[in-house]
């Protein structure tokens, strides 16, 4: 009975030696509510109207002339 | 058996106490004024070899600076994707310096907390801590704040004043910070930083603290400051000039600080990687157009070839000439126009063979294609203003500049056109950065920048 009894504390001790640096894991966050994401997202592009599209050939045009290309 | 149960016992109880602390206690702490020092030179050295990406940069970090400028042109197709398109696709990246900056800060604090003031050499410890530090926040000030309004309540960023990992600063004013910043300035310079391999010497620590009052508009003190600077630090003549611009390796002319004094094999592989990708984007025509003089400018053979290639030698670096486009603003903005105007005409005489003076009466008209519209106080540009600012984007082309001037003057909105046929658009938001998410997640309190919400 005396040695069953050691067993249990033995077994408690154990376990309170194995669990006992789970707590610093369960610390939760100051919000709690924690994000799941860690980037933000930025803007993608969207179609050019048509006068941007001029603006964008003409430069594009200067280019091909002052570089003397061609594609 | 007895024993046995308490031996387990007491290793029950204690066991895990050391994993509950959070400060390294003990070891990890240095506590030698060799330690200390080694915390200082380690950044020093990256500097030296140009890994550093915090204090000045390297090749790389002044590329992408100058990537989302109007001084190179993603509008023209046919290029490849090597460089962002604009800055919203290096926001995400750009926001994970804030980590590593206060990481930084950390390790100078314990240098400055526990370095005695007692010989010469703990001197230059000290004086290059307080110089690293202010350079550290003034990086995270540019990045992280919005620009100064003179008008407005401008949040700054958390200050951090000693070593204390578990702290969880909130965020200072603009204001707050600047004081901070310039206190940094100051101490290190009383310090009088001499040894030149501890590279933040006093001339440096002046040279960013110029900057801060710049930044902060504080005009009256950059001239006080600065007056009696430039002359140490007078403008080079032609030769002199492209030789400093042309070093890779060597700190040459009026330059106070820069990256890649010293090269091993990965930082050379490094700096050549950086110098091909220049080329993949061409220079803008704007920029091209600014240089009237054309070839008489030698910045014009310096900076780009006949195909739209950038030349000029990408290098992180501080030097005299932007001491001297600082007090000519700083004059601009106090009613002294003649001296500012002054200014502007003597670096032109070095840049440009047979320059002609500007006068108030000659100045060019502000052009309506001009990205900038209104100046750091929120007025409209003046044709001053205009020669002033055209002076400096030629001067500091590829070194890092134009994007926080773009910034400081009205942070204007621009978009470029891609080879995707989509328009992207630089937002006025964007040129303050995100406060590091995480941190934001976790610190309740600490406000995220406009712009950034989920």
């Amino acid at each position: 009975m005396k040695v069953m009894k050691n067993k249990g504390i033995i077994i408690a001790a154990l376990v309170c030696l194995l669990t006992a640096c789970s707590q610093v894991d369960e610390e939760p966050p100051a919000r709690n509510q924690v994000s799941s994401t860690t980037t933000y997202t930025m803007p993608y592009g969207i179609p050019m109207s048509s006068a941007e599209r001029i603006i964008y050939e003409q430069k594009n045009q200067e280019y091909k002339d002052a570089l003397g290309v061609n594609y | 058996m007895k024993s046995f149960l308490f031996i387990i016992l007491a290793f029950a109880c204690f066991a895990c106490s050391d994993y509950l602390d959070i400060k390294p206690y003990g070891k990890t702490i240095p506590t030698t004024a060799e330690e200390f020092e080694a915390i200082i030179h380690t950044s020093l050295d990256d500097l030296d070899y140009g890994r550093d990406n915090m204090l000045l940069g390297d090749s790389y970090d002044i590329l992408m600076l100058e990537a989302y400028t109007d001084n190179i042109d993603a509008n023209i197709i046919g290029q490849s994707r090597s460089l962002p398109v604009y800055v919203g696709e290096r926001l995400n990246t750009i926001m994970t310096d804030y980590t590593r900056y206060y990481s930084l800060i950390k390790d100078v604090n314990l240098v400055i907390d526990n370095v005695s003031k007692n010989d010469t050499l703990n001197k230059n410890i000290l004086g290059t801590a307080h110089a690293i530090r202010g350079v550290a926040y003034l990086q995270l000030l540019r990045t992280f704040s919005p620009a100064y309004n003179p008008e407005k309540v401008v949040m700054g960023v958390p200050l951090v004043k000693s070593f204390d990992i578990e702290e969880q600063a909130l965020r200072s004013t603009f204001d707050e910070t600047v004081d901070y910043i310039v206190s940094d300035f100051k101490q290190a310079i009383d310090f009088n930083v001499s040894f030149s391999e501890f590279r933040f010497t006093c001339d440096v620590a002046k040279f960013y603290l110029a900057r801060t009052y710049f930044w902060s508009q504080q005009w009256s003190q950059l001239i006080t400051l600065l007056e009696p600077l430039i002359d140490q630090y007078p403008l080079l003549e032609a030769a002199a000039y492209a030789d400093m611009l042309n070093q890779i390796n060597t700190l040459t002319g009026n330059t106070l600080l820069k990256s890649y004094i010293y090269s091993d094999g990965s930082t050379s592989v490094s700096y050549s990687g950086t110098d091909k990708m220049k080329i993949s984007r061409p220079v803008s025509a704007s920029f091209i157009n600014l240089f009237v003089e054309k070839e008489r400018d030698i910045r014009y053979a310096l900076s780009f070839n006949d195909q739209r290639e950038t030349t000029k030698i990408l290098n992180a670096r501080i030097r005299g000439a932007e001491l001297h486009f600082m007090l000519a603003e700083a004059y601009l903005h106090s009613e002294l126009q003649e001296s500012a105007l002054n200014i502007i005409n003597n670096i032109r005489d070095k840049r440009i063979e047979d320059n002609q003076h500007f006068t108030m009466d000659n100045l060019p008209e502000v052009p309506d294609n001009y990205i900038i519209k209104h100046d750091c106080i929120g007025n409209e540009l003046t044709p001053l203003e205009y020669l002033l600012f055209t002076e400096r984007q030629k001067e500091f082309f590829m070194e890092g500049d134009r994007w926080w001037e773009l910034k400081r003057n009205g942070s204007p909105e621009f978009y470029v056109i891609w080879t995707d046929g989509l328009k992207y658009t630089t937002f006025n938001y964007m040129y303050t950065a995100p406060i590091y998410k995480q941190d934001v997640d976790l610190n309740y309190g600490l406000i995220q920048n406009e712009g950034y919400e989920e």
